[in-house]
């Protein structure tokens, strides 16, 4: 049977490319993005396809427009039974470099976002008895990414909430599940905002050039197609035996890995070595 | 797809071993990979119902003894057989006389004998010059007495004379004795636990081994009765993914450390899985890097290679080997370990006397009969110069088959190394199990497989697990021949083929 599937952050990158993949499996799909002017794309393919995918007006940081959203949709469909919780960004530069407004917009997208898609949706699939959340977390949600301290931060608060959430909503038939990506091509690093303080004159300015460059020699080349994770998302839609985590990517794979071999100690230096950077001074 | 086009022109320091090897050319790795590719993802090729129930018909009408004598084993033993080497479609033969290239059962059918035991034999099974030391040695001491032999000594010395890595060598029971002992020795002496093999590997089945067994990439699957702790120090990386390694080993540095890498220095399953020519080589250096020793499980190569086994064709120096059957030339009772003294002295309490002793132990380990069988086979396998004789044996075989598979336009693949002949018809251990549905395909190929054992039985060839042909000094290019005649017959017999 069609599922009604609401995505958010459907402008770009998994979210538009995952609204493709679950239309085209003929799935009823309610794409939601900020502005409305990018989803021309996407409404073009769903015509010429003859698509159930429309595009709807969301900003998860206004309870307004989540309100409105959420309603419109339920009108349109009767019901949702899966919640992709896709939109973010990466905020990036050194903690120290971070400004109160760069730090509050993070977390009022990556992580207050999520909380007010699931206030709004989740009453309605409690009075079902059914659906599915699927919250987009990361590698940073995993381990602490340096120069990406407050998205790793956020994405961190995602696994949390997540974790929570699937307790309270053990006793319901809803489920909770996490995807964790790692670096992909998707145009997600040209979205992410550099911190305004942070510029060539920091010490820390040339590391921060290097570790990206060095960091993307870990996502094993052809991996890094956004497929693998377009294939999960579909995967925890349609199979009842997906795990709560899917970590997706070579990066994912080699850094949990390491973090569970190190167990609870610093991977810091670890890291360093791994991306040539130079070691650290005394702490 | 022709995997032949291959390179006889060995980089610097390959094949320069002082006894001739018997290898004449390494595959092109990325030809085999991409023809293996093409064969586990393709419809599986079988045979035609017309020929599977010819196979049956041959069966029925000429093995009857053994027919008899399998029911009845059934009785008596776990499934009726004890070998997991051949296919034992529809049942297991009763052999009962082996003489150079050919084997007999019990109804007197004449095989031509492919297996040669798993790989030993490379003079050929029932050698008689090495027979008739054997049977002196028997009159004189019988097989056990539990004491110093001087037997011993000189195997030990013939092994450090082909083999100069093996500056000491332990004599122990088996193959499976011998990686347990390598690896005990290599966390002694590194003081780290974590064993790191390649997906696909076999290195015996003690506990800590059974992981990726066969395919690449399926852990724990044929674990079952270990507990997950036995096997919660041992990692498997893809075959030929040096990048992997590197990744592994730096996780495996959290965990305290790298003991030791192992290996088939020829891939995965004798060379299922063959390696880039200079994989071992990446390896080594990696080893150096994380403080890792390097183990060559040279239970096949050990001298089917040549008599400097793999090692001596790469011209690398592991850290420790293991000699399985081999090592007494097929007789019973047969492995070891052997390599640098500083490491191989922890079996004896360490240099000095002092430290932490690596135990080991086995009554009938290093028994007069399995150290003058093989100390004779080693004696004979130089004079013969029995691996270059078997290695060009395997040669004109895969060339042989290359040229069949082309005539009739089948997707098999092969390729040898030296007196390792690989033949592939179903796909089942190219498998990749990275592929979604990949895994379910295992019972339905490896069905498949046993089908094509069974046809290649029937057409008097014997052959290992229906996928590999080991051929030895006794295969005459009049042997491969006639072989070659015997799997035409049989691919005639494959479904859409052409000719």
């Amino acid at each position: 049977m069609m599922a009604n599937i609401l995505i958010t952050g459907c402008s770009s990158g998994f979210g538009y490319l995952s609204a493709l993949d679950l239309a085209r499996r003929g799935e009823r799909v309610f794409a939601t993005m900020r502005n409305l002017v990018r989803g021309q794309a996407l409404t073009k393919i769903a015509i010429s396809e003859r698509l159930a995918l429309t595009t709807h007006t969301l900003d998860v940081t206004d309870p307004m427009s989540v309100r409105r959203c959420v309603a419109e949709v339920l009108e349109l469909g009767g019901k949702i039974d899966v919640l992709v919780n896709n939109a973010g960004y990466a905020q990036r530069g050194p903690i120290e470099t971070l400004s109160d407004e760069e730090i509050h917009r993070q977390f009022d997208t990556n992580v207050t976002g999520i909380m007010r898609m699931v206030r709004t949706v989740v009453p309605h699939m409690r009075a079902r008895n059914a659906g599915t959340i699927i919250n987009l977390s990361s590698l940073s949600g995993l381990t602490g990414v340096p120069y990406e301290g407050a998205y790793s931060a956020s994405k961190h608060a995602v696994e949390a909430i997540s974790q929570a959430l699937r307790f309270e909503l053990a006793a319901t038939s809803i489920r909770v599940l996490l995807i964790e990506p790692g670096a992909f091509e998707t145009g997600f690093v040209n979205n992410a905002p550099v911190a305004a303080d942070f510029n060539a004159a920091h010490p820390l300015w040339d590391e921060y050039q290097r570790f990206w460059s060095a960091a993307a020699q870990l996502t094993g080349g052809s991996r890094a197609d956004p497929q693998a994770v377009v294939d999960a998302i579909r995967r925890a839609v349609i199979d009842p035996e997906t795990p709560f985590r899917q970590l997706v990517g070579a990066d994912v794979e080699f850094a949990v890995s390491l973090q569970e071999a190190a167990g609870l100690a610093d991977l810091g230096p670890t890291i360093r070595e791994i991306l040539h950077l130079p070691a650290t001074g005394k702490h | 797809m022709n995997t032949h086009s291959s390179t006889n022109d060995f980089p610097a320091g390959i094949n320069q071993a002082p006894h001739p090897s018997g290898i004449s050319h390494w595959p092109d790795i990325n030809a085999v990979e991409r023809a293996s590719k093409r064969l586990a993802t393709g419809p599986m090729p079988k045979l035609t119902e017309q020929h599977n129930a010819q196979v049956g018909r041959w069966f029925e009408q000429h093995c009857g003894i053994s027919k008899r004598r399998a029911e009845e084993a059934k009785q008596r033993i776990p499934g009726g057989v004890q070998h997991n080497l051949a296919f034992n479609k529809p049942f297991p033969l009763d052999i009962v006389r082996a003489n150079g290239a050919h084997l007999w059962d019990a109804d007197g059918n004449r095989y031509i004998d492919f297996i040669q035991a798993g790989g030993p034999t490379i003079l050929g099974s029932n050698y008689e010059p090495v027979l008739s030391k054997v049977i002196t040695l028997l009159r004189e001491c019988g097989p056990v007495t539990g004491l110093f032999h001087g037997y011993e000594l000189k195997l030990a010395s013939l092994i450090h004379d082909f083999m100069p890595s093996i500056e000491l060598f332990r004599m122990l029971g088996s193959g499976t004795e011998s990686v347990m002992a390598a690896i005990r020795a290599a966390r002694v002496f590194t003081g780290h636990a974590q064993i790191v093999k390649i997906g696909g590997g076999y290195h015996g089945w003690s506990d800590q081994m059974v992981f990726g067994m066969r395919l690449p990439g399926t852990g724990l699957l044929d674990a079952a009765g270990i507990p997950e702790g036995a096997l919660s120090n041992t990692s498997e990386v893809w075959p030929n993914d040096i990048d992997a390694l590197r990744k592994v080993l730096q996780t495996n540095r959290e965990r305290g450390g790298t003991a030791a890498v192992i290996v088939e220095p020829f891939g995965p399953e004798s060379g299922v899985h063959p390696v880039h020519i200079d994989y071992n080589h990446q390896v080594r250096a990696l080893c150096d890097e994380f403080d890792a020793l390097l183990i060559f499980d040279e239970v096949v190569t050990g001298f089917r290679a040549g008599l400097g086994g793999a090692q001596g064709f790469f011209g690398l120096k592991p850290d420790l080997t293991i000699f399985g059957k081999c090592v007494a030339g097929g007789f019973p009772a047969a492995g070891g370990v052997g390599g640098r003294a500083d490491v191989m002295s922890v079996f004896a309490a360490g240099i000095g006397g002092s430290g932490r002793r690596a135990m080991i132990g086995g009554t009938l380990s290093a028994n007069p009969l399995s150290c003058a069988a093989g100390y004779w086979s080693l004696l004979e396998i130089e004079r013969t110069q029995a691996p270059a004789v078997a290695g060009r044996a395997g040669d004109r075989l895969s060339a042989g088959l290359q040229v069949l598979i082309d005539k009739y336009q089948l997707p098999f693949v092969t390729y040898n190394l030296g007196a390792i002949v690989h033949l592939h018809t179903t796909g089942v251990l190219q498998l990749d199990v990275r592929e979604p549905g990949a895994i379910k395909q295992v019972p339905h190929r490896k069905e498949g497989l046993e089908d094509f054992g069974a046809a290649f039985t029937a057409e008097g060839i014997i052959t290992l697990a229906g996928s590999r042909l080991y051929t030895s000094l006794a295969d005459t290019d009049d042997v491969v021949d006639d072989a070659l005649s015997r799997f035409e017959r049989v691919f005639r017999g494959v479904e859409g083929a052409i000719s």
